[in-house]
């Protein structure tokens, strides 16, 4: 999880009871009455509504700020303060609406609570409608790409990668990150696209 | 298009037969044959049919009661009057029979056909599908499931595909078997349809940049008469499963459970420990922990151990130490014990002595024993720890949307496909679907004259120049009637040029009106039929040689930095610090030595170019010794490459470099991909490598073994020059590749080795079922040096195949053979499992035309299977049209002079059409070989030594009559054939005749002159031979 924490219910657009994921943070105590104990970890769930993003790209393209790398892909990360740059805002999470934050983990499942970054997991609908990770899956949400069509022309691009990783900070990005507080040696990022994202 | 028929003339009335087939299978009507057609026509009042039905209205008194009544299940063929005579032009089954009435003494009723496609076994039984292994040939399984339908081979008009299984053990259930099909031609961007005539087909639907099939003038267009839209679909979300797994670990933690007793009356004792209850669960760096031993406080009873034997099992073992052996010695002494004399002792002046016998001491001991045996019984309680994990799929999206569509217009759909191979296969799929989906949203309607040419999935175009996709017609066979046709479908635009993106559609060979796959631009290879070129092949039907369905994709466009390296630069740095779309400029002239790699860049999906500075020749000019003489030089400076890939390395361009030879002549010089073991599955293969303008060069005076080795994907080599390559004693190619799975794009190149200039196989493929396939060699100029006759260098031949299937050799020069490492011929196919692992080798699909053959011992040696591993795959789908041979000497290249050998067991399907074949000695050894499907068509050949002949049988023939039952002969000449009996037709002029007939045969001039007897003989019109002023277009500038 990161720093800042969302308490709000995360809500799936479609009615589906099970959902495939990967675990982004490692579990964390989210509550605890003294006898139980209640962790919870954000979830990469996939993509399932991309508009968010298709709107922010089209009104970046309207605005003319469509950015494009070398590569002619976009620049999929408009985070304020890029590695280089000034001002870095940790859990600003754009418009990445696929990631589930703070999903419990079902009592019973003491594997879960140590599972790691990167990690396969289920997600069940409880009764109450929240989502709940039961268990580790053997499919879990891959790569996301968007690709903008003009279908006046036929002509495709910037390609952008959206695929939303979790892995260790290296100690070149613990070095960079330093500035900005005490980063312990084994810290973690989310990154979309390769980029980082923020710091879980 | 449909091009059996020609357009009705305008203001035609419709004429059309409706015939009752009680008993007649599709085959049978479709091949003229059916004889138990009764004709209804007299009887249809009115009537109509589609692409998938047909509406009848019956009108009768008492004729059509009995045999003559139509009954569900019947088929029903319609005939139209087109261009002189009726042609079946759609047949269907009868699905019901409606409204029958009678009215003052006529009888009337309503007769329903459909297409074949609509029955139940197709729409509705649900079918499961054998397993199928990786790389499976999707259109394999296609095939698979309409022959489990009903359909023949003969019925299956779909060409093989570019898209394989890339997921083990592929197996398609509880679907039917229409969307099965509909499942698997989606990933080639193809629609299933069953025609007219019964046979499955597919469509394209591709249509960005796609070309009309047919122009509409406007006095045919009779009307549009309606037009109905619906939201189009804005956004394609593609789901598809990644075929490459992850591994993910788990926490470690305890496994498993186990409870062990054992003691002295078992050695030992095993377990087998499941890492989870259901016996799946995979684990790692498992151990046991002993929670309580076996052994006790008094004695050690075992030894306890663990191992692990399987990803998702271990085992437990208890072993006793040595008890057994231990009641054995105590039994004994159990014998000895009361077997022993007491020990009696007699005090000086007698009495009684207390006396313990010896025996009593030894019982004792021995039941002190036993009691300690029995305590050495034990019960061990355990644990298994470790680190569980599971291979994952990951399933990926590629979102494909309208960027121009407003957020209250989106309106997505959704297409899931486990036949996607990778990202940019899913990028080409979302965007071809995006666009189709968009378009077939807008459904459109007109009328025209009657055209029986239009089928599914054509284009048409209107004098405004815009498109339309056809989806469906209906035609009013009413008899009289205006011959309308009301076509439906959908818009597409008007014409435009091919869509120019970063995504690299999939697109067809550029090919001529003797084309075997699609148009240019867009992934068109769905829409042709596939069968060869007719019209130059006066008809080789059976013979279904497709060629290449895809050119290998080019580097992806990139616009980054330039970077200049000088000679003294670190060129290895600079290539591993260039960011993709970035270019290195070698400095001219400067020579880099090392050994080169170039790495995978994961950090974007652009190209990098490698390129000499300073002048290069144009795009499209062969380089030559002389124009390279100023590039940059790289060179290894020792045994091994000088340039070579990582694994998955990609998006390369190499761009007029100079590549000198190893120390010793080893290796390739440039390594593309690998042979080895190291690239054991398809995502290793680096992919999308362009070779443009390089100069090769082997060492003058040691040579060098191979330019290149092609083990990659998508590699295009072209414009580049490929000398001395030879070496002693072993074999040598200018291009050599066998793990690699294309497609190769091989033009304009000159090629120099003395073993094979061109080879493919050779040894076993590494990565499991591979076949280098989509290969298309053109315009290449295949040489050797003379100097090297003698010289112990292993010259075999210019083109081998071993393993490859979808190949086009086109435009050619192929010269200089002789016997040596073989027997001097020119092209070799040979399937071959070269070391008996690889049984799947395969040479199919190969269409050699326009060439140039001369100066060689021999000309082709095919065989049809391996001899020396033998493995269940045979050759097939062989043709070879409109090439030049001649100068096939045994008497300037040794060799047995033979213009084919083909001595080794079965081929299927070959066509050999208008070639101009001039040899010393034999046309055809077939002695050994089993030709099925075979079709020679309007040659020119000369009889030589023995012409055909095969073993124990008269040349001529009787050799073609055992060696090649069914065989197709039309339109041949043969000359100097003499008395030699050839099938009826063959013309046999002396050769003094034969030879008049060419207009400068001694410089190599086989052009027919002016009155030449072989002028328009051929069984289409056409001069018999080869088309010598196409053949020298084709290889204009190639020499």
């Amino acid at each position: 999880m990161g720093v800042l924490t969302d308490l709000a219910s995360a809500i799936v657009k479609q009615n589906v009871k099970t959902l495939y994921g990967t675990v982004l943070t490692r579990p964390a105590l989210l509550v605890s009455d003294g006898i139980n104990a209640i962790y919870a970890c954000d979830v990469d769930i996939g993509q399932n509504d991309p508009t968010g993003r298709i709107n922010q790209w089209n009104q970046q393209k309207k605005n003319g700020e469509v950015k494009t790398d070398g590569d002619g892909n976009t620049i999929p990360n408009d985070i304020e303060g890029l590695p280089g740059q000034q001002g870095w805002t940790l859990d600003k999470t754009l418009t990445v609406n696929n990631i589930l934050h703070n999903v419990v983990i079902a009592r019973d499942n003491a594997d879960l609570i140590y599972a790691d970054i990167g990690c396969p997991v289920k997600l069940e609908r409880s009764q109450s409608g929240q989502w709940q990770i039961t268990g580790f899956s053997i499919e879990q949400p891959g790569t996301y790409t968007l690709i903008p069509v003009d279908l006046e022309d036929f002509t495709i691009g910037p390609v952008g990668d959206f695929s939303l990783s979790t892995r260790l900070l290296t100690f070149g990005e613990l070095g960079t990150l330093a500035p900005f507080g005490q980063l312990p040696f084994g810290a973690s990022g989310i990154f979309v696209g390769g980029e980082l994202l923020k710091v879980a | 298009m449909d091009s059996r028929w020609v357009p009705i003339p305008l203001d035609s009335k419709q004429d059309a037969r409706v015939i009752l087939h009680p008993t007649a299978t599709f085959a049978e009507i479709r091949s003229g044959t059916a004889a138990d057609g009764f004709d209804l026509t007299e009887f249809v009042s009115a009537g109509s049919h589609g692409m998938f039905d047909c509406s009848i209205t019956l009108n009768w008194n008492m004729e059509l009661f009995g045999d003559h009544q139509p009954r569900p299940n019947q088929l029903l063929e319609i005939q139209l009057y087109n261009n002189g005579s009726f042609s079946t032009v759609w047949i269907g089954i009868i699905e019901s029979l409606n409204g029958l009435t009678l009215s003052r003494g006529e009888r009337s009723m309503q007769l329903i056909a459909r297409n074949r496609a609509s029955t139940d076994i197709w729409r509705t039984t649900k079918r499961v599908t054998e397993l199928f292994p990786q790389m499976t040939d999707i259109t394999y399984i296609a095939r698979k499931i309409a022959l489990a339908v009903g359909l023949d081979e003969e019925e299956i008009w779909i060409p093989t595909g570019s898209i394989y299984t890339a997921h083990t053990n592929t197996q398609l259930a509880d679907m039917s078997a229409w969307d099965m099909l509909s499942s698997l031609f989606l990933p080639l961007g193809w629609t299933p349809f069953i025609d007219t005539m019964g046979q499955l087909r597919a469509a394209g639907r591709s249509i960005a940049g796609v070309q009309p099939t047919i122009l509409l003038t406007a006095d045919r267009i009779k009307k549009v008469t309606g037009q109905k839209q619906r939201p189009p679909v804005t956004r394609v979300n593609l789901h598809w499963l990644d075929p490459v797994l992850k591994k993910s670990r788990q926490q470690g933690r305890k496994l498993a459970d186990a409870i062990m007793t054992t003691g002295w009356f078992l050695p030992f004792l095993k377990k087998t420990i499941w890492f989870s209850a259901d016996k799946t669960q995979r684990a790692e760096k498992t151990y046991m922990v002993i929670k309580q031993s076996a052994n006790n406080l008094f004695v050690k009873v075992c030894s306890e151990k663990y191992k692990q034997k399987f990803q998702n099992e271990g085992e437990i073992t208890l072993t006793n130490y040595a008890w057994g052996p231990t009641i054995g010695l105590l039994v004994g002494q159990w014998f000895a014990a009361h077997s022993s004399p007491d020990h009696v002792i007699v005090p000086p002046g007698g009495g009684d002595i207390p006396v313990i016998p010896t025996g009593r001491r030894v019982e004792a001991a021995f039941q002190l024993a036993l009691m300690l045996i029995l305590l050495s019984i034990g019960t061990g309680i355990y644990e298994i720890w470790g680190t569980p994990f599971d291979w994952i799929h990951a399933r990926n999206t590629t979102v494909a949307f309208d960027e121009n569509a407003a957020p209250w217009a989106d309106n997505p759909t959704d297409v899931d496909s486990d036949f996607i191979m990778n990202e940019q296969h899913a990028q080409a799929v979302a965007v071809r679907e995006l666009i189709y989906s968009s378009r077939a949203s807008n459904k459109f309607s007109i009328q025209i004259v009657d055209d029986p040419r239009i089928e599914f999935g054509d284009i048409l175009q209107f004098p405004d120049q815009s498109l339309m996709y056809v989806e469906d017609y209906t035609r009013t066979i009413t008899r009289g009637s205006e011959a309308t046709l009301e076509v439906r479908g959908f818009l597409i635009g008007v014409v435009k040029a091919p869509v120019v993106s970063e995504v690299q559609v999939p697109q067809a060979p550029v090919l001529d009106d003797g084309g075997i796959a699609g148009g240019e631009g867009g992934d068109q290879s769905g829409s042709e039929e596939p069968v060869v070129d007719n019209t130059a092949s006066g008809g080789t039907t059976g013979v279904n040689v497709s060629g290449p369905v895809s050119l290998p994709t080019l580097p992806n466009a990139g616009t980054g930095n330039v970077v200049t390296v000088s000679a003294f630069d670190d060129l290895q740095a600079a290539i591993d610090a260039a960011q993709p779309g970035d270019t290195l400029l070698l400095e001219a002239g400067a020579v880099f030595t090392g050994n080169f790699t170039l790495p995978n860049k994961t950090t974007g999906t652009a190209g990098i170019t490698i390129k000499s500075a300073g002048t290069l020749p144009a795009e499209n000019v062969r380089v030559s010794p002389a124009s390279a003489a100023n590039f940059a030089t790289i060179q290894s400076g020792n045994s091994q490459t000088a340039l070579a890939t990582d694994a998955g390395a990609h998006d390369y361009s190499l761009i007029g470099l100079k590549l000198g030879p190893n120390s010793g002549g080893f290796g390739d010089i440039l390594t593309l991909g690998s042979g080895a073991s190291d690239q054991d599955a398809l995502s290793k293969v680096p992919q999308r490598i362009l070779v443009d303008r390089c100069y090769f060069y082997g060492d003058p005076s040691t040579g060098q073994k191979r330019g290149i080795g092609l083990n990659s994907g998508h590699t295009t080599i072209k414009n580049c020059y490929i000398e001395d390559i030879f070496i002693s004693g072993q074999d040598s190619q200018a291009i050599g590749g066998w793990n690699g799975p294309g497609p190769y794009y091989i033009t304009n190149n000159y090629l120099e080795a003395a073993s094979e200039n061109i080879l493919f196989g050779g040894a076993d493929p590494q990565i499991a079922n591979l076949i280098p396939s989509d290969i298309t060699i053109t315009k290449n100029h295949f040489s050797k040096k003379l100097a090297w006759m003698g010289a112990g260098y292993v010259v075999k031949n210019a083109f081998e195949l071993k393993n490859g299937r979808r190949c086009l050799v086109r435009g050619n020069v192929f010269e200089y053979s002789w016997v040596d490492g073989q027997a001097g011929n020119l092209i070799v196919l040979t399937p071959r499992n070269q070391d008996g692992d690889a049984p799947w080798c395969t040479v199919e699909d190969v269409n050699i035309e326009y060439n140039l053959l001369r100066h060689a011992g021999g000309g082709f040696n095919l065989a049809g299977h391996d001899n020396v591993n033998p493995n269940p795959v045979t050759m097939k789908k062989i043709r070879i049209a409109n090439n030049l041979v001649y100068d096939i000497d045994s008497d300037d290249f040794n060799g047995n002079g033979s213009l084919f050998t083909m001595t080794q067991g079965p081929i299927d399907q070959m066509a050999w059409d208008h070639n101009t074949f001039i040899q010393s000695n034999d046309i055809t050894n077939m002695d050994h070989c089993q030709l099925t499907n075979y079709k020679v068509t309007n040659n020119l050949f000369v009889e030589g030594t023995f012409g055909w002949f095969t073993a124990d049988h008269a040349s001529g023939k009787d050799s073609l009559d055992a060696a090649a039952p069914g065989y197709v002969w039309t339109n041949n000449v043969v000359g100097g054939a003499g008395s030699v009996i050839y099938p009826t037709g063959t013309q046999k002029p002396d050769r003094a005749t034969f030879d008049a007939n060419f207009t400068d045969p001694e410089n190599g001039d086989f052009s027919l002159v002016d009155n030449s007897v072989f002028g328009e003989g051929g069984s289409d019109g056409k001069d018999i031979g080869c088309d010598i002023a196409k053949l020298n277009t084709e290889i204009a500038g190639v020499v």
